[in-house]
């Protein structure tokens, strides 16, 4: 193997955006939890912890920028590294709305929900599984992966239709329930972006793999 | 980690009445690739021929200002033969000398007097394998190192400053005469050397210098331009001339 150092640089640059991945995809899980449990510690602290994967974000931006600076790469490592410039910024937006659902956990906590917590749950872990096997996707440049993550998308935004459907009846039926229904509403609005930022780290991955700009 | 093995503080270099290096003050830190970058003509090439007294050989070069190697001047505290093995040099174009692959590695060693062949069977092994050249060789080290590739040959090169033991490896344009594959052989053994010795190297090609080295200087008109870590130096330089340079803009 020529360019050992380079290689190496790439393979590091690889499992480092696996390893904000990872810290992105337990952002999401744990605040499904709080918000389940009514948790706000564990809710505060996924607010707290926000600035460690902000931080994997820019450091991960001056890696990339720094390999491409000092190692001028050309086709499939150029590619790779632009997809993994824009998938860290997909990553940070899906932690942001970690975030935006532990506030709202908070911001729930002495309340009763209008209604039982079981497909915003559901949302999140079909978000957490599409995202870790979209990382995977991008680490092993694998676009047929990423088309089959993307298609897992349309359940997650049918799953947000329905509740907002249901919410609505809850909502008509009872003016009172309107500030809850809303709440609830953005909760799973928030899971349902999530879905869509894992969509566009599918669509950097074909980028990645065939130079095409795909509307998955 | 963070030693200064050379020290050069306010060199001037004359060659006649011309002056081709200006105020040069540059720290060479111990077991890292300084990489010295600038157009044709910048005195990035006269410079590194003063960390080893190269300039020595011309009647007409004078020299003021100091140059410190392990804390000690070169010119007045070194003894230039002492010198000269502990700061070895690699040149552009390969340039074994016309005997066998053995007896190139073998000679900087006899020339010190070692004679045991046993001692030279290890040093020339030992270097041609940290030159990582020893694989591709080793079947036939008597036969003539000319009729190596020369990329072979500039490896062989390296090996032959290895084998008296330097401390810093002084590389002027070692790769200007090598196609790619042979270029890429030698930036990764660079990058494996720097694990023993400090390497400074002078390159035309300023991408090199951003693949393989620690720090960098940029050389313009004889002066130091700008002189920093090599990802500051590639990422966001100080100097607009810096810029303009590693861009491509100019040179």
């Amino acid at each position: 193997m020529i360019r050992q150092h380079y290689e190496d640089e790439l393979a590091e640059l690889n499992r480092d955006i696996m390893k904000m991945g990872l810290r992105v995809e337990e952002a999401i899980s744990l605040s499904i939890e709080a918000l389940k449990n009514k948790d706000t510690d564990l809710a505060q602290r996924i607010i707290n912890d926000d600035t460690i994967i902000d931080k994997m974000e820019r450091d991960l931006c001056d890696q990339c920028a720094l390999i491409i600076a000092r190692q001028q790469p050309v086709a499939g490592d150029l590619r790779h590294l632009i997809s993994g410039i824009k998938i860290i910024t997909d990553l940070e937006r899906i932690a942001d709305h970690a975030v935006h659902i532990a506030k709202g956990t908070i911001k729930m906590a002495g309340e009763e929900y209008i209604k039982p917590l079981l497909d915003i749950p559901r949302m999140a872990e079909m978000s957490c599984s599409m995202l870790s096997r979209a990382v995977i996707a991008y680490v092993e440049q694998d676009a047929e992966l990423a088309f089959k993550i993307a298609k897992d998308d349309n359940i997650i935004d049918d799953m947000h239709k329905q509740i907002v459907r249901e919410l609505l009846t809850y909502m008509m039926q009872d003016p009172k329930k309107i500030e809850g229904g809303m709440s609830l509403m953005y909760m799973s609005r928030f899971m349902e972006r999530a879905g869509d930022h894992v969509r566009n780290i599918c669509e950097w991955v074909v980028f990645d793999e065939t130079g095409e700009h795909e509307n998955l | 980690m963070e030693t200064n093995k050379i020290a050069v503080n306010k060199l001037n270099l004359f060659y006649g009445d011309f002056q081709a290096l200006h105020d040069i003050n540059i720290e060479i830190k111990e077991k890292e690739v300084t990489a010295l970058i600038g157009p044709s003509g910048c005195g990035k090439s006269t410079f590194i021929r003063t960390l080893n007294r190269m300039n020595d050989l011309i009647d007409i070069v004078k020299i003021d200002g100091t140059i410190q190697y392990d804390a000690m001047d070169i010119y007045k505290q070194w003894d230039l033969i002492e010198l000269r093995k502990k700061v070895g040099m690699v040149f552009q174009k390969p340039n074994p000398f016309p005997m066998s692959i053995y007896d190139n590695i073998a000679y900087g060693p006899r020339t010190h007097g070692i004679k045991s062949r046993q001692k030279l069977n290890n040093i020339v092994e030992n270097s041609l394998d940290q030159a990582s050249l020893l694989d591709e060789v080793k079947d036939r080290l008597h036969k003539p190192a000319l009729g190596l590739s020369g990329g072979q040959q500039q490896r062989l090169c390296i090996a032959r400053v290895l084998a008296v033991e330097p401390d810093v490896v002084l590389m002027d344009e070692p790769t200007s005469a090598l196609d790619p594959i042979s270029t890429s052989r030698i930036e990764d053994l660079i990058d494996e050397l720097k694990k023993s010795y400090t390497i400074v190297i002078v390159t035309h090609n300023m991408q090199q210098a951003g693949r393989i080295s620690d720090k960098t200087a940029f050389f313009l008109h004889g002066k130091i331009e700008e002189f920093g870590g090599t990802d500051q130096i590639f990422f966001n330089p100080v100097s607009s001339k810096t810029e303009a340079y590693i861009s491509g803009k100019f040179g």
